[in-house]
């Protein structure tokens, strides 16, 4: 019993590393210098936790074969040792400390920090099951919204038609795009209930809180089609709420504002 | 009715005929007596009803805060008398306390307690009778809805209160029950003198809230 | 050795109880309150282990039609094909029943009701009264939330977390949030009034009837564990009662506690204004980080006592163990904010909350670094109650150590609302500590019902669950690492996921697997009680106070007299002893160990 029991305590902690460090399952391309200090961080943090996690396993299998009763009259009769307790706790606690710190740096970029001046600012407003991004349009300025504004087609942000900045505001339904190596601000809304805009390349997400707009920052460095999904259950359809990000040159980025506005007009 | 033995659940363990002689001491009195096990329970009974107004004032801090559509309501009038008649009821009810002591006679005491108390939750009553003729409903102003939530859960707590009061006030005098008379009364004492307090902060908080 | 032979009636003199209902129905008696919460929990777990095969069903073959289950399930499962409001109804009730009526009533409703007493030479409860008023309202709560299956637009479909507005909306959110929500609510606020009242009962227990010589030192460790986990209780449950009835007033009563002005939903706008949608995540996590506890530290508390009686070896820093149960049960009150991180609040706030949650790892390791400790030099047996102890020290390793991941503000960015969240609290609640529950379970049965279960049942039960629980969980995490998020319906239509999807089959496969073996256990359970070997007072050789009394115990546990203490709870393998075990009621000088 003690081997079978320590071969399937060993084995299943080699299966679990294999699922874990397969990297076939892995999270897809990364397209932002924030994106690949955070896979450096999980790559960190797989490799402390996966020393104490072999350690254990190995540990709890090792005393199972080797102190199974052997007839024997007696085990060792010892209540514990101070020392090894108080001195195991020190590790433990530096080396835990040392993670959570690590583990605030990318946190730290995404929402302690503010926009450049030629961030490009787009505002997402969620609603069931649709995502609605809105662009201020040449003048840099989003126009008011309000509720009552709100038409299915045509206004589905509730654009004051008064405020002059909203006059140029273009709206898209489920479609970002950002030009390249441009830093963005996304803000985050809702209509009715809460969202969340993740976008899996970028590995950030921000919940889109009615009531609340919420910034979101990231810098993509790669050109090409991404998809954004949706990770706040919302109702029926959470599971189909998605959306795309089109990463851009900058030249292109202007072509595609255009042609969206030129459909929006005819 | 075998199974039911096997069940563990008929008393007497004829399962096993042999049983360990253990080295017992007989019978001795235990640290707490019935008495001060019930007020041990009460006071930590405290501790939840605590938790769940201190829940209600953080989401009223949390509400304050953001601001929109505040706006305080008036209270009636009654409500400082209500709070009054509470405050003199926790008064009696510790005349009744000191007066149950030496088993003394408390009866008299309790009945302007119990009296007292059902004047509250009376004037309260009347009280949200009032606020809803002139027309503030649960959902008109966020002061109001906490108007509304503290004081009425403030009210269900005090008519449990209400209720032990009274079975206190019923209780035997000849220690036929586990629980004394003056244990009893003591137990409904510290929850009593602790709903006047819960009161005091309710109407200081909707106070400074304004 | 002197035996006392006087036989003085007991101080609180109470008769057994006469008549079919107040001796099973409405008994006062904790071991029948314990038995009644077991059972109860017992049913909920086969309830919500069909759901969770529902669901299953679905992320494995979400184009598959299911005849047979759609004659069972007509309204859910139209023609056969799974609705994505029976599924999110599925994933609701599943969790809301699992971590109430599961993991918060088996550990300390069932195990610490009966045992606890006894363990500190108790006759019954401080309040047995309230014991009895505190099961029938957990029951009264578990007909209500099964009520919200039966009713117009069915059981709630917003997860067991509920979060607001979604919740607070009403029908026009969904179906099922309609009078389904309000059921839901209902079941939960009945269940945090009669945990409150069991709490109370625990507390006041532990303090005030011990028996002499039951200093709080020499207490077995799942007393310690019962105690703390009624401390949480008392604190945590009364904020998600006050949530609940915010949310009530909410949908109910006009108010505007969650909900914000502005909302419009399906194109109709809501009457509601300025509320604040982070408060319910507020108050509800700060509640639902110390459930978790609630859920783990009796568990903790029973492998303990199990592995020290099957190592027959003092339990490996005793004191610390007490310190550890009392760090992670405070500490797990600052930290709620670590479900909430991509929540909107405060990014300040946030990294305060991810450096508090790290702490919470260091009594954890305190903890297993001693569970291993007490293997070091052992002399084990290999009996069932043990399997399923170092099963939970395996769990507890793995399913702790992903919390480390999630616990980072950065990492979290990745992985807040993926299966990898899912994969981890399944393995340290929806395994771990269910592994404390099947391990408590093989190790008392033989004392409430006077029997042994099946020695080779219960081996052959604990090998397939355990690599069972591994295959279903283990590959979640995966998924989670790929960036599968919660809850969804259906995923097969996203490139990004495209390679992730092949393990939904893997863990289906496992599921089905995992949860056929459950039969094992119960026919082991059930025929054991009618045809087990009869068990003595103390088939283990344990030490602590319940094994020196008959099996099943008397009424009165102790009968007339009152047991003295003279051990510590774990005095196995004493130098010099006659047998290598010492009870906690020897005389004195059964022993010349430590204590």
């Amino acid at each position: 019993m003690a081997l079978l029991l320590a071969a399937i305590v060993w084995g299943l902690a080699l299966y679990t590393g294999y699922y874990l460090y397969n990297d076939s399952y892995w999270m897809p391309t990364a397209i932002s210098d924030a994106a690949r200090q955070i896979d450096s961080q999980l790559v960190l943090t797989m490799a402390v936790t996966g020393v104490a996690f072999f350690a254990a396993q190995f540990l709890l299998g090792w005393f199972i074969l080797k102190y199974r009763d052997r007839g024997q009259a007696k085990a060792l009769y010892q209540h514990g040792d101070n020392r090894i307790e108080i001195g195991g706790m020190i590790i433990v606690t530096v080396v835990f400390v040392a993670v959570a710190f690590a583990g605030q740096k990318v946190w730290a970029q995404v929402h302690l920090t503010t926009s450049p001046p030629n961030a490009v600012h787009v505002e997402i407003t969620a609603e069931q099951f649709v995502w609605n991004v809105r662009y201020p349009g040449p003048d840099g300025a989003f126009g008011k919204t309000d509720p009552k504004f709100y038409e299915k087609i045509g206004n589905t942000v509730g654009v004051d038609p008064s405020d002059a900045a909203g006059k140029d505001d273009l709206t898209v339904i489920n479609n970002l795009a950002v030009p390249v190596n441009t830093p963005v601000e996304l803000t985050l809304r809702s209509k009715d209930v809460i969202h969340s805009f993740f976008m899996p390349n970028l590995r950030i997400k921000q919940d889109a809180v009615p009531g609340m707009a919420i910034p979101l920052r990231f810098t993509a460095n790669k050109v090409g089609d991404y998809e954004v999904v949706c990770a706040e259950l919302c109702g029926l359809t959470h599971y189909r709420m998605f959306a795309f990000l089109k990463v851009l040159e900058p030249a292109d980025y202007q072509a595609w504002l255009q042609e969206r506005a030129a459909e929006v007009t005819q | 009715m075998t199974t039911l033995t096997g069940l563990g659940l008929l008393d007497g363990g004829e399962g096993d005929p042999k049983v360990v002689a253990l080295p017992r001491r007989p019978i001795r009195r235990e640290p707490l007596d019935a008495d001060g096990v019930a007020m041990l329970g009460t006071w930590v009974a405290l501790a939840p009803i605590a938790m769940l107004f201190l829940a209600f004032v953080s989401a009223f801090i949390v509400r304050r805060g953001l601001g929109e559509g505040w706006t305080a309501i008036r209270l009636p009038a009654l409500v400082w008398v209500n709070t009054a008649v509470l405050l003199t009821s926790s008064f009696t009810l510790e005349l009744a306390r000191h007066a149950s002591r030496r088993g003394g006679k408390d009866a008299g005491w309790m009945g302007r307690t119990l009296l007292l108390g059902g004047m509250f939750l009376a004037g309260q009553t009347v009280a949200w009778k009032m606020l809803f003729g002139a027309g503030v409903s649960l959902g008109l102003t966020p002061y109001g809805s906490f108007f509304y939530l503290l004081t009425g859960c403030h009210a269900v707590h005090l008519a449990g209160g209400l209720l032990a009061l009274a079975a206190a006030a019923l209780w035997p005098r000849d220690g036929t029950r586990k629980l004394s008379r003056h244990g009893a009364i003591r137990v409904c004492a510290i929850y009593w003198h602790f709903m006047t307090i819960v009161w005091v902060g309710i109407l200081s908080l909707l106070m400074i809230g304004r | 050795m002197s035996v006392a032979t006087q036989q003085k009636p007991p101080a609180h003199g109470h008769a057994p109880p006469e008549g079919f209902l107040w001796k099973y129905v409405f008994s006062k008696d904790h071991k029948v309150i314990g038995i009644q919460y077991y059972f109860l929990a017992l049913v909920s777990v086969f309830m919500g282990m069909g759901m969770s095969l529902l669901i299953r069903l679905q992320l494995a073959y979400p184009d598959r039609m299911w005849p047979l289950l759609g004659k069972i399930f007509p309204k859910g499962m139209a023609d056969g094909v799974l609705s994505p409001e029976f599924y999110l109804s599925m994933v609701t009730m599943h969790g809301t029943m699992m971590v109430f009526f599961v993991l918060t009533t088996a550990p300390q409703g069932g195990f610490g009701n009966y045992i606890l007493p006894i363990q500190i030479g108790a006759r019954d409860m401080a309040f047995p009264t309230l014991n009895m008023l505190s099961f029938w309202t957990t029951f009264a709560g578990f007909c209500a939330l099964v009520a919200a299956f039966f009713v117009q637009g069915g059981a709630p479909l917003g997860g067991w977390t509920g979060y607001a507005p979604l919740s607070a909306l009403g029908e026009i959110a969904g179906p099922g949030q309609g009078m389904g929500l309000n059921l839901w609510i209902l079941s939960i606020a009945l269940f945090c009034l009669a945990s409150l009242l069991g709490a109370l009962n625990f507390l006041a227990t532990t303090l005030a009837m011990r028996a002499e010589g039951m200093s709080l030192m020499r207490m077995p460790l799942t007393v310690w564990a019962w105690f703390t986990t009624a401390v949480l209780s008392l604190l945590a449950f009364p904020v998600l009662l006050g949530g609940g009835v915010l949310l009530l007033m909410d949908r109910i009563g006009g108010t505007s506690f969650f909900v914000p002005s502005g909302l419009v939903v399906a194109g109709q706008p809501i009457d509601h204004h300025g509320g604040s949608v982070i408060l319910w995540q507020h108050l509800f996590w700060f509640f639902g980080h110390p459930e978790v506890y609630i859920a783990i530290i009796p568990g903790m508390g029973a492998v303990s006592t199990i592995l020290s009686t099957f190592a027959r070896k003092p339990v490996f820093g005793y004191k610390a163990m007490v310190l550890a149960i009392f760090a992670i049960g405070g500490l797990g009150f600052f930290v709620w904010g670590h479900h909430m991180f991509i929540s909107g609040m405060s990014p300040y706030t946030a990294v305060a909350f991810s450096l508090l949650t790290l702490t919470i790892g260091v009594p954890s390791a305190v903890k297993t670094f001693n569970w291993l400790g007490t293997l070091w030099g052992a002399k084990i047996r290999f009996t069932t109650p043990m399997l399923f102890a170092l099963g939970f020290v395996s769990l507890f390793v793995t399913g702790g150590l992903t919390g480390i991941f999630l616990g980072q503000t950065s990492i979290d960015l990745w992985f807040h609302d993926t299966y990898f969240v899912v994969g981890h609290f399944h393995m340290i609640m929806g395994v771990a500590a269910i592994f404390g529950i099947f391990a408590a379970t093989y190790f008392w049965f033989p004392k409430m019902f006077g029997r042994l279960m099946n020695e080779g049942l219960g081996k052959i039960h604990f090998m397939l669950t355990f690599i069972g629980v591994y295959a279903i969980f283990v590959p979640m995490h995966a998924l989670g690492l790929a960036g599968h998020p919660r809850r969804y319906y259906d995923s097969s239509t996203y490139e990004y996921l495209r390679s992730a999807n092949s393990l939904h089959m893997v863990i289906t496969w496992a599921a089905f697997f995992t949860a056929a073996a459950q039969l094992l256990f119960l026919v082991n359970f059930f025929w054991s009680l009618w045809k087990g070997k009869r068990a003595g007072d103390n088939p283990w050789e344990a030490t602590t106070l319940e094994w020196s009394i008959p099996s099943p115990p008397p009424f009165d546990n102790f009968g007339a007299l009152e047991p003295v203490v003279h051990h510590g709870p774990f005095e196995f393998s004493v130098p010099g002893a006659a047998k290598d075990f010492v009870m906690q009621t020897d005389p004195p000088s059964a022993a010349t160990g430590k204590h």
